[in-house]
């Protein structure tokens, strides 16, 4: 993963003011704060007037698993990073096929899991997730071994996006695996359920990003 | 200003090694005051207090038939065969939060009869706030660029992934000019989960509005 640099914030230049202070000949050091006070982030006041906010375009990476059973390890799918990004967000959300063939059979099974509270919002407790970068470094961990882990805990719904503060470079690959949580929702002995009943039709994870440069467009 | 006053003090420190560490102190002063009154910025909520409210929507949608292993060549489920709603700017604003919502309706089946089990689904059906997981959604500019993507093509994601909700919009740093167009695409998914239920073919879980939702600031003269 790229360092990125983060700039100098107030409690720096704060700490350097302190230094400046103290020191024997705080004139030299009086140059280093001139300096910080020139590399700190602009003012939140400041952005209204940009012409062109260099973080400006938004944009939603994800990745898309499909019919995935209940005991299957699908493929890990990956996100190519289209330019250097900083990835601040994650989101999830499932959709299971309702094992049901008509309208009102369906109303039970859909009142049941809107009722789930360990599941809702966007079904993210019926599945695990886990991601590394490159192949290379993952992040979720038991602190032994990587670990897949519920949505729920690892990821958010939208109106609540799982913070995240990733500087990726161009190319670099998000990949991320998937196992299902159906058959603790369903488990097995459950009288006329089958694995067929269990399938998740589409499960999505998307990554909240900005590009790190001024961007391509605007 | 009050860098413009920060940068004044240190440069003067710089200059004159007489008066260095007691103007030292004093900036020391200024910006501890600073940081007490919550740093040097305007008030979050003032960011947040977007006048304009741009909101692209799309009436009356009905799913679009998913790829099945008789019949692969339909849409992917990542895509729509749809056209995109545009919308144009109208002045060169700053696009500070997106939020989504929709909600469906059972439509009409050939009879003219709205089945009540499809009625009731329909409201059941949404899990994530707002029914936003009732449709898709991908986001673009001038029809150059659309920052839904696996990093290789476009794809639309569920708009609970996406977009954020009124409540909670989803949070933006976005420069649009004047007469710059965003297209914004919406796919009803309503039979993603319901895809063995056999009575929606004929009368399917139609959206009876799916929007988009987009809180701007105008950066012209108002």
């Amino acid at each position: 993963m790229a360092n990125g640099t983060r700039g100098p914030t107030l409690n720096d230049l704060e700490a350097m003011i302190a230094r400046a202070q103290g020191a024997a000949d705080s004139t030299s050091l009086a140059g280093e704060v001139v300096n910080l006070i020139q590399a700190l982030p602009p003012e939140q006041s400041e952005i209204l007037s940009r012409p062109a906010f260099e973080r400006g375009a938004l944009w939603t990476m994800g990745v898309s698993f499909e019919n995935v059973g209940p005991d299957d390890s699908p493929p890990p799918q990956n996100v190519l990073m289209p330019h250097d990004m900083w990835i601040r967000g994650v989101n999830a959300q499932a959709y299971w096929k309702f094992p049901v063939s008509d309208a009102n059979s369906a109303l039970s099974v859909a009142a049941v899991l809107g009722a789930s509270k360990a599941i809702q919002p966007n079904n993210r407790g019926l599945f695990e997730v886990s991601w590394r970068i490159d192949a290379k470094q993952g992040f979720i961990s038991s602190g032994q071994a990587e670990i897949n882990a519920s949505a729920q805990l690892v990821t958010g719904d939208g109106a609540f996006s799982a913070p995240m503060d990733w500087r990726l470079e161009k190319n670099q690959i998000v990949e991320v695996r998937l196992q299902s949580r159906m058959r603790e929702f369903l488990p097995t002995g459950l009288v006329d359920v089958t694995d067929a009943d269990r399938i998740l039709r589409w499960v999505v994870v998307t990554f909240w990003g900005e590009e790190l440069r001024q961007p391509s467009i605007q | 200003m009050s860098r413009d006053v920060w940068l004044a003090i240190a440069n003067e420190a710089a200059r004159d090694p007489s008066r260095s560490a007691r103007l030292m102190a004093f900036l020391g002063d200024l910006v501890r005051a600073a940081q007490r009154a919550g740093g040097d910025a305007t008030p979050p909520q003032y960011l947040y207090a977007a006048a304009h409210q741009w909101i692209v929507r799309a009436r009356d949608l009905d799913p679009e038939p998913l790829p099945t292993a008789a019949f692969p060549a339909r849409t992917p489920i990542t895509a729509s065969a749809l056209d995109a709603v545009p919308f144009r700017i109208p002045f060169t604003a700053l696009i500070v939060g997106v939020a989504g919502w929709a909600q469906a309706k059972g439509s009409p089946d050939p009879q003219g009869v709205v089945d009540s089990g499809a009625q009731f689904l329909s409201q059941l059906l949404p899990v994530a706030r707002a029914g936003r997981d009732l449709f898709s959604t991908s986001i673009g500019l001038d029809g150059q660029v659309t920052f839904g993507t696996d990093g290789r093509d476009v794809r639309m994601f569920p708009a609970s992934t996406v977009v954020g909700t009124r409540l909670n919009p989803r949070a933006m740093a976005w420069t649009v000019r004047r007469n710059q167009t965003i297209q914004v695409k919406f796919r009803n998914i309503t039979n993603v989960p319901c895809e063995q239920i056999t009575g929606l073919d004929v009368a399917p879980i139609r959206l009876a509005e799916a929007a988009v939702n987009f809180f701007a600031l105008n950066l012209e003269r108002p």
